[in-house]
């Protein structure tokens, strides 16, 4: 073999170690395909709404697995700091995610988040808490998944509204009046905000005349509603005749503190909260509360799954009927006592 | 003309080992973070929030990148072998495991050959004792016999004649074996009888387990997951007239313990696992002299009148 023929050879054994070792290279780093991973973030972890409608993406996931995909759903709480949220979702993409789903603790921060998930090209379904729209158009793998919430608060005005029309004893002491009290969410949170307004002002526009007593804050949580209510109650003992509640959570606190007080059931307020727990369509069933709205949990903890898989598999979205391509919002439904039975056991 | 020859030798030297001083500071800092993986069954919940606390706050001392799997319920070895191998891909150097439940698990965890890692929470299940495996983790035995210990106490009368239900976790578990041994242990001879055992696997409605397993005198809980729940709805210490004493990791555990919903309460030092598996496992990885020892944290026992003690809130600030 000529010097010039073994050179070539050498060449070429070199050209193709490199070829091959540069094909190692790329595939050690390659992600399952047979494997989706979705990190689900809550803004806290003791939500019982957002908790039932995480088992149901959960529990919806699992069933959209197939011999040639199997899903991990991870749940994680942001312990209602959007710093500590901003973290865990970095960890999340840091350790290996498919698709993200994100209640967010502040709907007007998601920044991080979705700067996080753009670099890693990571789609993110918020849900439930919606971002601002200039957010959401930032990037064309966002969308949000949940309710209007002006909807909710009108939808409570309403079936308010009907009620005291329809059982004058709702206005205890005749002043033709309906003293009222309401619990609110958060503080300057848009949906606490959108959800008083809306229902107060449906009232009204309902022919209901109301003289707001008082309001609290009790950070949708049933736990502090008890104590914010027991104190509106020292105050104001049985004037109150309507509870407003931006939440069940909160209504249903409302109802533990009047349980706990010395005031008889026949002097008891009515009672209306928002989302249409489990707990709260007892309480409808027993009487203690007069009407909620369901927030459909059931509808969207669906949609989120099937966008997730159809995200993660690459498939058109057309199907989902998305609103500007971004949005799914499910309808409300009233619920009081003549209906409550068609939503328990959903 | 000798003598400057030696001192021209000594500075050559002497510049050397100052230039190989510096090369080796400005390499080191180039050195990238070794990664460490956490391998945790449903990583997010809230039992595991002191332990995760003790592994990031190890991490960031011993400046190691870790990273926490994203997981949802490990039940058997095959689904740990798949984040393990995943994890290999994205070329971790490090493993801090809590073991899957199951014979198997002892056995997939040996074939990771050469890749470091520690066992945490538990041993891995093995009908004839230990693994063998580097382990950190609380004395499960102990934990079992201190709640038996606690109940002998608190029963003035004895407790001949009595009942007891006992749940733990998965069946195939160190953790639920030496629990209910320890528990077994700690009431032999006293006459009380063990009405019923109870192995939670999964997301089960266990209250509704319970109230079909029957009426007893004591529950004892050695589930965080399952505390939690009978302990949401008990009433004064009591679930179906049965006191409640068990084992819980949750801030939650410990409201309830507040809150008088739950007798006693045995934590063990999950923050204390959690910094000492990061350590360990950056020790073994920093010198390959070094031999990894397992070792064993420790429990507190409280009950809601002590709950404020310093010795207590200082354990508890391990959650924050």
């Amino acid at each position: 073999m000529s010097k010039q023929k073994r050179r070539k050879i050498y060449v070429l054994l070199l050209a193709a170690a490199m070829i091959v070792s540069l094909m190692g290279c790329g595939s050690s780093k390659q992600k399952s395909d047979k494997t989706m991973r979705v990190g689900v973030v809550t803004y806290t972890a003791d939500d019982p709404f957002i908790n039932a409608m995480v088992e149901k993406v959960k529990s919806q996931l699992k069933t959209m697995e197939t011999t040639d995909m199997n899903v991990i759903v991870s749940v994680r709480s942001g312990d209602n700091d959007q710093r500590e949220q901003d973290e865990i979702v970095d960890e999340m993409i840091d350790a290996g995610c498919d698709v993200l789903c994100v209640n967010l603790v502040d709907r007007t921060a998601p920044a991080n988040i979705i700067k996080s998930a753009r670099q890693s090209d990571i789609p993110v379904i918020f849900f439930n808490r919606e971002p601002v729209r200039d957010d959401l158009m930032q990037w064309e793998k966002l969308y949000y998944v949940g309710c209007d919430a002006k909807e909710s608060g009108d939808m409570q005005g309403e079936i308010a509204a009907n009620y005291i029309k329809k059982h004058s004893e709702v206005d205890r002491n005749g002043d033709g009046k309906i003293q009222y009290v309401l619990l609110e969410g958060e503080a300057g949170h848009q949906d606490a905000i959108s959800r008083t307004d809306c229902s107060v002002k449906t009232i009204m526009e309902g022919g209901v005349e109301l003289e707001k007593l008082s309001y609290q804050f009790a950070d949708w949580n049933r736990g502090q509603a008890e104590n914010r209510m027991t104190q509106l109650i020292s105050q104001y003992g049985s004037q109150i005749e309507l509870v407003i509640s931006n939440n069940d959570e909160m209504a249903l606190g409302a109802v533990e503190a009047y349980n706990n007080s010395s005031i008889s059931r026949d002097r008891w307020p009515v009672i209306f909260g928002i989302d249409g727990l489990d707990d709260a369509l007892q309480a409808i069933k027993q009487g203690n509360m007069q009407g909620t709205v369901y927030n459909d949990k059931e509808a969207q903890a669906g949609e989120i799954a099937r966008l997730a898989v159809d995200l993660f598999k690459g498939n058109s979205l057309d199907g989902h009927n998305l609103d500007e391509g971004k949005y799914y919002v499910s309808p409300y439904w009233k619920v009081d006592v003549d209906s409550v039975d068609d939503f328990l056991h959903r | 003309m000798k003598k400057s020859k030696i001192t021209f030798l000594i500075a050559e030297l002497f510049l050397v080992v100052i230039a190989g001083f510096f090369i080796h500071q400005i390499f080191r800092e180039d050195v990238p973070q070794k990664r460490v993986a956490v391998i945790l069954s449903n990583s997010g919940d809230k039992r595991w929030d002191g332990l995760i606390n003790g592994l990031k706050q190890s991490a960031n001392v011993n400046d190691v990148h870790l990273i926490i799997c994203n997981t949802d319920d490990i039940e058997s070895a095959q689904d740990e072998k798949e984040l393990i191998d995943e994890q290999l891909e994205n070329d971790v150097d490090a493993f801090i495991i809590c073991p899957a439940p199951g014979e198997d698990t002892s056995d997939m965890l040996g074939q990771l050959g050469d890749v470091p890692f520690v066992l945490i929470t538990q041993d891995a299940y093995s009908e004839d004792g230990a693994s063998g495996f580097v382990t950190i983790k609380p004395d499960n035995y102990k934990i079992g016999y201190t709640l038996g210990e606690q109940i002998r106490a608190n029963d003035a009368d004895g407790l001949r004649g009595k009942s007891i239900g006992i749940i733990t976790g998965y069946s195939q578990t160190e953790g639920s074996v030496s629990g209910k041994a320890g528990l077994m242990d700690a009431i032999e001879g006293t006459g009380c009888e063990v009405s019923w055992e109870y192995s939670r696997c999964g997301n089960q409605n266990i209250c509704g387990i319970v109230d079909i397993l029957g009426k007893v005198d004591y529950m004892v809980v050695m589930d965080t997951y399952a505390i939690d729940e009978i302990g949401e709805n008990a009433d004064n210490g009591m679930y179906n007239g049965a006191q409640i004493y068990g084992m819980g990791t949750s801030v939650k555990s410990v409201a309830l313990l507040d809150a008088g919903k739950i007798k006693c309460l045995v934590i063990p030092d999950g923050y204390g696992v959690g910094y000492a598996s990061v350590t360990e496992v950056v020790k073994g990885l920093n010198s390959r002299l070094y031999t990894m020892k397992s070792r064993e944290e420790g429990i507190k026992i409280i009950y809601s009148d002590d709950l404020f003690s310093d010795d207590v809130e200082r354990f508890l600030y391990s959650y924050e």
